[in-house]
């Protein structure tokens, strides 16, 4: 099987620390993939190993591969930031920019210079925010500051502005930790339909939301990758020990 | 139970009364320091003058003599007249003088007017006809010399290191020391003035250029770690943001950091400024303590400065530069409150 | 294995196996009492038997309740929702063994007033392997044993055997006199009965291998490991 992201014996260390331990998954293209584990146990880590975040933190060293499409990510020759446009975030927090609802989507598309004119960058801001499911509840004020919006509809929005660059690869960092449960139920759904376009990792905590809206899941442990499969399996017969215990909620 | 929650609450009770106490102490000290410069003050602001058909040549101010073929109605009294119509204060002057001065009162020949010269004149041996005019401009070519280094410095020296630099021993070093430079007495900056600009590049003494460098090396650190301030209270979310959709780190600092920091480095650079606009010490080390009669018109003029010139007055014996004094202090306080209101507008403005 | 981190979650899990384990020992007594009314030809014990199927259903329900409850409640994963679903189909068989004991009763009423054989008595030895098989089966569900579920598994074979041939005897005796074919008919349907407690047993046997191993059940590759072995 081919992989959009495939990732060979990754080792990550912060200064001394070795933080993910030789690595080795696929990330199936068109799907999602969730990465769970207990905190620390490096799936954050790994997560921003995945469009070079991690460059940004001091005294960070990558040994192996990942390679996007089959080529490798941490070569020289690839660009970081042509690397980010290609492979999108959404984090933790809903972190629009301080500026009109407008303005936070049509940001990616004006760095990139997507558009020849105003008219083609009011398509891309329309198209985005309905692939969000948010153009209806904000096309009437869509010059209004994006941090007036609830915290459901700014995580929605952030969505929007991370597809708006066409993005292949689509990383979330527990997208959905700061939202009630409605809120969170819209974004899994949007997850759910941005499959089709998009191939999707997704750290979190919570294991039914892993369970939801992944096909493949990934298990993390004090920086070790210890099994990985398809979600059903995972969730009905893990093969460790450890996952077993980490997902049922048992002590170590 | 119930007696230690009683003993607790009565605790805290007795711990809000001592704070609110001792807010009342400040605010009774700030007031009768305001109220003591306001009523000294206020005086400053208007000046005696006599009828020109009175034709009390004695009484008049000894330059103002000079200006009687002119056609004025109204002309400056000396100080004594002035100290004695204001306050009844007798000072040197002959009972003859009193009594001449007490005739006119009766007769509607003198009176007080307000003290235009007080804002247009420059300083004075007469304190009559002494103004701040020559020390507000000497303020702002100072000033501005001051921004001029103070401010591409700090706030370039402030992005690098905060933005830019790798956390190198090195750095962390340099780090400190700038803190550390903000906390040192100001005179020392007038000793690195006068050793540096003064004594070493040989500039001009009691300039402008000089006393705004050196203010300028005061405000550096002060502008170089607000502004980092600013700079590290921007989200790491909102980096990571922009990073993320793939922003160069340029773009980065331009389209995000920097809108978003602005409001703080104006305000901690404002609020330095403000600082450097009532420091009297650095100037005085390199000089600036001269009697300057004229304001300056270039940056190499010699020049004085407000807070100087209330302190060269403050010396002076006569009464009447007491008066002046408090007026150029309620000048100086009142500039000082429009700069920071401006600063707290800037912060409210923004930060909204 | 580990307890959870939340020690409510294990009271409800155990809370199902003491439920089921009751249900069981509640089971054999009826299928014990059903045999010995059908021997003796008391009725009496025979009406208590039927009057106490009640109470099995009873427990079957509150099993189902308690279940439902911890997949709504704790969401169980892996091995925990491998064992609340298996829990669901043991009390089921479960409940199935107590209607056959009870059939079984209702036979002794039905035999009223008829001549008795020397093969009622037999009904007894008949019984043995499947009341074992139950036994066996719930200690299996309880201790998460997949080889004495498959101990079980096997043991179902042997008891077909057993009622095969009790079967010819009693074709025999109605064979022999057709005046027999009256209560001989009754014998046969407990034996039926006694023949579908042993493959409800096996059915519990099956429901703990899925649960233990997570595999679904399937025959051939038993068959196949067990001539390997």
């Amino acid at each position: 099987m081919d992989f959009k992201i495939d990732v060979k014996n990754l080792d990550l260390f912060y200064g001394d620390k070795q933080a993910l331990f030789n690595i080795s998954i696929g990330l199936p293209e068109f799907q999602t993939t969730a990465l769970i584990g207990p905190s620390g146990c490096g799936k954050s880590s790994f997560l921003r190993c995945l469009n070079r975040m991690n460059d940004i933190v001091p005294n960070t060293r990558i040994q192996g591969q990942v390679l996007l499409d089959g080529r490798d990510i941490y070569a020289p020759s690839i660009d970081v930031v042509e690397l980010r446009s290609s492979v999108g975030m959404v984090f933790q927090k809903p972190n629009p920019f301080p500026r009109s609802i407008y303005e936070n989507v049509a940001y990616g598309p004006r760095i990139h210079g997507l558009f020849k004119n105003r008219r083609e960058l009011d398509e891309i801001v329309e198209k985005n925010l309905r692939r969000a499911g948010l153009w209806e509840e904000v096309k009437d004020r869509l010059f209004q500051p994006a941090t007036r919006l609830s915290g459901g509809q700014q995580q929605r929005l952030c969505i929007a502005r991370a597809i708006a660059v066409n993005p292949e690869v689509i990383l979330m960092d527990e997208p959905c930790s700061a939202l009630d449960p409605i809120a969170t139920a819209k974004v899994e759904e949007l997850i759910d339909e941005l499959r089709e376009k998009f191939t999707i990792v997704i750290v979190t905590h919570n294991l039914q939301q892993a369970a939801r809206v992944s096909q493949k899941t990934a298990f993390f442990h004090s920086g070790y990758l210890v099994e990985a499969g398809e979600t059903g399996a995972l969730f009905t017969t893990p093969q460790d020990n450890r996952t077993q215990g980490y997902i049922t909620g048992r002590y170590g | 139970m119930i007696s230690s929650f009683t003993k607790r609450h009565r605790k805290e009770k007795w711990f809000r009364r001592l704070g609110l106490a001792s807010l009342f102490l400040a605010l009774l000290f700030l007031g009768s320091i305001f109220g003591e410069i306001i009523y000294k003050g206020y005086p400053a602001f208007f000046r005696t003058v006599i009828a020109r058909e009175s034709g009390q040549i004695s009484l008049l101010n000894p330059h103002a003599r000079y200006h009687l073929s002119e056609a004025q109605e109204w002309i400056i009294a000396s100080d004594d007249v002035d100290m004695y119509y204001k306050h009844g204060y007798v000072g040197k002057q002959t009972p003859t003088q009193i009594q001449t001065i007490e005739d006119l009162k009766k007769q509607g020949q003198i009176r007080l007017v307000f003290n235009t010269a007080f804002f247009t004149h420059s300083d004075s041996r007469e304190p009559e006809l002494a103004g701040i005019w020559g020390a507000l401009i000497g303020s702002l070519l100072t000033l501005f010399i001051t921004f001029l280094t103070a401010f591409p410095l700090g706030i370039g020296a402030a992005l690098y290191l905060e933005e830019f630099a790798s956390k190198t021993r090195f750095i962390h070093w340099i780090e400190a020391n700038i803190n550390n430079l903000a906390a040192v007495p100001s005179i020392l900056f007038g000793l690195l003035g006068l050793v540096l600009f003064i004594h070493f590049m040989g500039l001009p003494r009691p300039s402008a250029l000089v006393g705004g460098l050196t203010l300028g090396l005061m405000s550096l650190p002060v502008i170089v770690v607000t502004t980092r301030a600013a700079l590290s209270s921007v989200p790491t979310a909102l980096k990571e943001a922009a990073l993320g959709l793939g922003a160069t780190p340029l773009q980065v600092l331009f389209h995000h950091v920097l809108p978003t920091a602005l409001p703080g480095m104006m305000t901690g650079v404002i609020l330095s400024l403000a600082r450097a606009l009532g420091e009297t010490a650095p100037l005085l080390m390199i000089g600036m303590v001269a009697f300057i009669g004229t304001p300056p018109s270039s940056f190499l003029d010699p020049t004085t400065v407000l807070p100087v010139q209330i302190f060269n007055w403050s010396r002076s014996p006569e009464m009447g530069f007491v008066e002046n004094t408090s007026g150029a202090i309620l000048i100086l306080l009142f500039i000082l409150v429009l700069l920071n209101g401006i600063a707290i507008f800037i912060r409210k403005r923004f930060e909204s | 294995m580990n307890d959870h981190i939340v020690k409510a979650y294990d009271q409800e899990l155990k809370s199902l196996h003491i439920l089921i384990r009751h249900m069981g020992e509640l089971t054999l007594e009826q299928l014990g009492k059903a045999l010995q009314s059908i021997i003796d030809h008391n009725k009496v014990l025979a009406h208590e038997v039927i009057d106490q199927d009640d109470e099995i259903n009873l427990l079957e329900t509150k099993v189902d309740a308690l279940a439902v409850r911890i997949l709504a409640l704790r969401q169980p994963v892996a091995s925990d929702l491998r064992m609340v679903v298996a829990a669901l189909k043991i009390s089921n068989q479960v409940e199935r063994i107590a209607d056959y004991a009870a059939n079984i009763a209702k036979r002794t009423l039905m035999l009223h007033g008829m001549q008795l054989f020397p093969e009622v008595k037999e009904l007894l030895s008949l019984v043995e392997i499947p009341k074992h098989m139950i036994e066996l089966a719930l200690t299996a569900f309880e201790t998460y044993d997949v080889n004495l579920a498959l101990k079980v598994w096997h043991m179902d074979r042997e008891e077909d055997e057993l009622y095969n041939a009790y079967l010819s005897k009693l074709f025999d005796e109605m064979i022999i006199d057709p005046k027999n074919v009256g209560p001989c008919t009754q014998l046969l349907f407990a034996a039926k009965n006694i023949e579908r407690i042993g493959d409800q047993a096996q059915n519990i046997a099956e429901a703990v291998y899925t649960m233990v191993t997570g595999k679904p059940f399937k025959e051939s590759d038993i068959l196949k490991n067990a001539s390997e072995v």
